[in-house]
């Protein structure tokens, strides 16, 4: 059985929560990687081509999304926040609500 | 004793209308529409069921079934749910972790969880006031082994009993289970939604059939609603926490444009 790539799952966790290291994720990937102790064949991959890399690695696919997510390349046009339409509750609902 | 006042199911995310804004207003009227109908049940307690993204849990320890037991949550803020604090009961949490544990349910109780859109998103269409106590429960079909279709529906079946015959007369609880329907996560057929077999699914939980979503199995719910249509199990919950009394659909959209058959369902219950 193939072991799951532990270390880069890991690394998607952190940046979840900091922001900053998802900055340097997007800015200076191959370090970040080594911090993590993520493998040197997944880091080729993951330089070279992430969208494949992540696939063929076997990346978990909801860390998947975050991790494309956090590099921009996720391919999900639909995104948006929630916000404008919890303004509209009132007016839908009634001034209860 | 206690009494389950309302129970719905519903999708928990959420898109633009660039590619179809009626469609994208319906989900929204449906949802604002469930929403009402949970608030005016005039719930203590708003149980919200559903998956985390992997956003408060890793795949480090694979938890598949969690209970949040904080006195105040704070969203996370994902798709832009407000960051307000909610009360949360650790009393309810605490109190139903016990009971299952004494009939078969290993829950993790949980403090520190910023509750992803899965729980904080529904929360804020039913409860925006924050006047019901929000208990995020978790089935975490994002870990594997996936939590089942038939454990979530004897884990409701649990919650309805917990509330019939340990809790104070008169508490009034609402549950909301959150997910689905048809959805494949960064998968090959991302994109692709099942509409046959997603009103299938609200079909059985409407007509009362709650032991037809209970049976079935991760192969058909993979093949048939992707991975993200393993988050039914929480339609399962539903199914077994109600009673499997009947419903009414309130809306269904196959979104293409957002990945996901958007879909929500109110329960028959009279909150009187």
């Amino acid at each position: 059985m193939m072991k799951p790539p532990v270390e880069l799952h890991r690394l998607i966790s952190a940046a979840i929560h900091d922001p900053d290291l998802a900055k340097r994720l997007r800015e200076a990937p191959e370090t970040v990687y080594a911090e993590f102790g993520v493998p040197e064949a997944l880091r080729e991959a993951l330089c070279a081509d992430p969208v494949a890399a992540v696939e063929k690695i076997g990346v978990h696919p909801n860390l998947q999304f975050k991790f494309l997510g956090q590099l921009g390349l996720l391919k999900l046009s639909s995104l948006t926040s929630v916000q404008p339409f919890l303004n509209t509750l009132e007016d839908r609902n009634g001034a209860d609500s | 004793m206690g009494r389950i006042v309302s129970a719905a199911a519903t999708s928990h995310t959420f898109g633009n209308d660039a590619a179809d804004a009626p469609a994208a207003e319906r989900i929204q009227s449906g949802m604002a529409q469930i929403g009402n109908i949970v608030a005016k049940s005039l719930p203590d307690v708003l149980v919200v069921v559903s998956s985390d993204h992997l956003n408060n849990f890793t795949l480090d320890a694979q938890i598949p079934l969690a209970i949040g037991i904080a006195d105040e949550y704070i969203p996370l803020g994902d798709m832009g749910v407000p960051k307000t604090p909610f009360k949360g009961s650790r009393e309810f949490g605490s109190a139903f972790a016990m009971y299952c544990s004494d009939i078969g349910f290993d829950l993790t109780p949980i403090e520190n969880v910023r509750p992803d859109h899965g729980v904080s998103f529904p929360n804020a269409f039913s409860n925006p006031n924050g006047t019901a106590r929000l208990v995020p429960l978790f089935l975490n079909t994002v870990m594997t082994p996936s939590p089942s279709c038939k454990r979530g529906y004897e884990l409701g079946r649990a919650l309805r009993a917990f509330v019939e015959t340990q809790r104070p007369i008169n508490e009034r609880v609402a549950v909301l289970g959150t997910g689905g329907l048809s959805h494949w996560i960064c998968l090959p057929d991302s994109g692709r939604v099942n509409e046959i077999w997603d009103r299938r699914i609200m079909d059985f939980l409407v007509s009362g059939d709650g032991d037809k979503i209970a049976s079935l199995s991760r192969e058909e719910i993979l093949r048939d609603g992707g991975n993200g249509g393993l988050e039914i199990a929480t339609w399962a919950f539903v199914a077994g926490a109600s009673g499997d009394v009947t419903g009414r659909v309130i809306y269904y959209e196959a979104m293409t444009s957002w990945w996901t058959g958007m879909g929500g369902v109110v329960m028959n219950i009279d909150a009187t």
